[in-house]
């Protein structure tokens, strides 16, 4: 008990004295998992609107896709990247395994189905007079659409809230494709496994209290944007 | 007087269950038409299609003369002001709803301005203009969805029930507006009500809808 307590001491201490090794890992982390969040926001809100106001053969199978990609292991992912990002790989020649940038494209391809899904659910959310209404201004389906999204805007942003939770708190692609390089692509998720392993118990509780604020702020605002509605 | 809607046995069914059934119906241009029948009768998916929200799946309907069976539709909506029973009024202000439609049609500021300006002086609604368009009265509600109709300047205007969710100051004024459009001839209007009295005092020519007949029962 001694041991855990004083590491919990030790690791606020670290958090409240705004260590600075703690915080570069706590901004890359926010800085590669919100960059994720709008890439997904710009291709899955557009996509989820879409799917709502159009009719097409294999609607229904979409839908049960997306809701099954939703629970998608992020170890699975990050093997399906690294096999196409590795050196051999068809992608290798672009040299982007063990950068930001891989991690970025595989958080966004993690939590895509999410905020398409969720785009879907929160557009169906809205009014159903809100689309004959457009129609009968004489909108164009682009112009539908963006007001659509302004109408259900706290449904959008609380599906991207939970992308971003899905995405910050993720450690499989993380480690296969940063390679947790340290000062560079080392993110809270996989600098708390290492620094565990390497007996630093303290600073991985430190980044774990920290992730925890983080998980707590983006359900707090995801519950925010879910009572805005 | 010239001919705009001509309906030859039109009929609208949603999961096999029809809602609309009518046999001929005529609609001259500049005249003021009343729709008048009990609820369930097809009154609001008759206005759905004379708006070309909802493509008929039997019969004919005639726009000006033309079949409109395989017409694109979206350019003939544009000139359809519709208002719909329960109008639904977007999250923004009054002003901006009532602009709205300018605005699909890529109006500029000083000419939106200037049309919803007009539109809202019309209908008693300048006081309004900056004001959250969700917090409005029912009647006042029924008006903006007017004004935001009247902007866009349509050949017709085409109101379902527009009497229903208002008090009695509120529906002295709508009548008032339909007294001196009528009076202009400048538009046709289409309405519904339940009242025949109303319906009779505000328009040229009254027709009434009948139910439609469940399959394997004979019309009366």
């Amino acid at each position: 008990m001694d041991y855990f307590s004083e590491a919990t001491a030790a690791a606020l201490r670290l958090v409240f004295s705004f260590d600075k090794e703690v915080y570069a890992v706590v901004w890359a982390s926010l800085r590669i998992s919100l960059t994720a969040v709008v890439l997904a926001a710009a291709l899955g809100v557009p996509l989820g609107i879409l799917t709502v106001l159009k009719d097409f053969p294999g609607k229904q199978l979409l839908q049960h896709i997306l809701n099954t990609l939703m629970a998608l292991p992020t170890v699975v992912v990050g093997l399906f990247l690294y096999g196409l990002l590795t050196r051999q790989g068809p992608l290798g020649e672009l040299g982007l395994l063990y950068t930001t940038t891989a991690i970025i494209i595989g958080q966004t391809v993690l939590i895509l189905p999410m905020v398409w899904n969720l785009s879907i659910a929160a557009a169906r959310s809205a009014d159903p007079r809100l689309l004959p209404t457009c129609q009968a201004l004489g909108a164009s389906t682009l112009q539908q659409g963006m007001l659509c999204a302004h109408e259900v805007k706290f449904g959008l942003a609380a599906g991207l809230v939970a992308g971003f939770g899905r995405a910050i708190g993720e450690v499989g692609i993380a480690m296969m494709l940063g390679g947790n390089i340290e000062g560079f692509t080392r993110t809270m998720t996989t600098a708390i496994a290492l620094e565990t392993n390497k007996g630093e118990f303290e600073f991985a509780l430190a980044l774990g209290f920290l992730l925890l604020a983080t998980a707590f702020l983006a359900n707090f605002m995801a519950q925010h944007f879910q009572r805005a509605r | 007087m010239e001919r705009l809607y001509d309906i030859v046995d039109l009929s609208f069914s949603i999961a096999g269950r029809k809602i609309l059934e009518l046999e001929r119906l005529r609609v001259e241009r500049r005249q003021v038409t009343a729709v008048v029948g009990p609820n369930g009768c097809g009154k609001s998916t008759l206005f759905d299609i004379l708006s070309f929200l909802r493509r008929p799946d039997g019969g004919r309907l005639l726009f000006q003369g033309r079949d409109t069976a395989r017409a694109n539709l979206a350019p003939l909506r544009r000139r359809i002001g519709y208002v719909q029973q329960k109008p639904y009024l977007m999250n923004m202000s009054v002003r901006d709803n009532i602009g709205l439609g300018l605005k699909f049609r890529g109006a500029s500021r000083p000419a939106m301005d200037a049309a919803v300006n007009g539109a809202a002086s019309e209908l008693g609604l300048s006081p309004l203009l900056s004001r959250d368009a969700r917090k409005l009265s029912g009647g006042e509600t029924q008006k903006v969805a007017l004004a935001r109709a009247l902007v866009l300047q349509p050949e017709v205007i085409i109101m379902d029930e527009p009497f229903t969710y208002l008090d009695e100051n509120a529906g002295r004024e709508i009548e008032n507006w339909f007294q001196a459009q009528r009076e202009a001839r400048e538009k046709t209007i289409i309405f519904s009500a339940h009242e025949r009295r109303r319906a009779t005092a505000l328009s040229d020519r009254v027709i009434e809808l009948a139910p439609p007949v469940p399959a394997g029962e004979p019309a009366s």
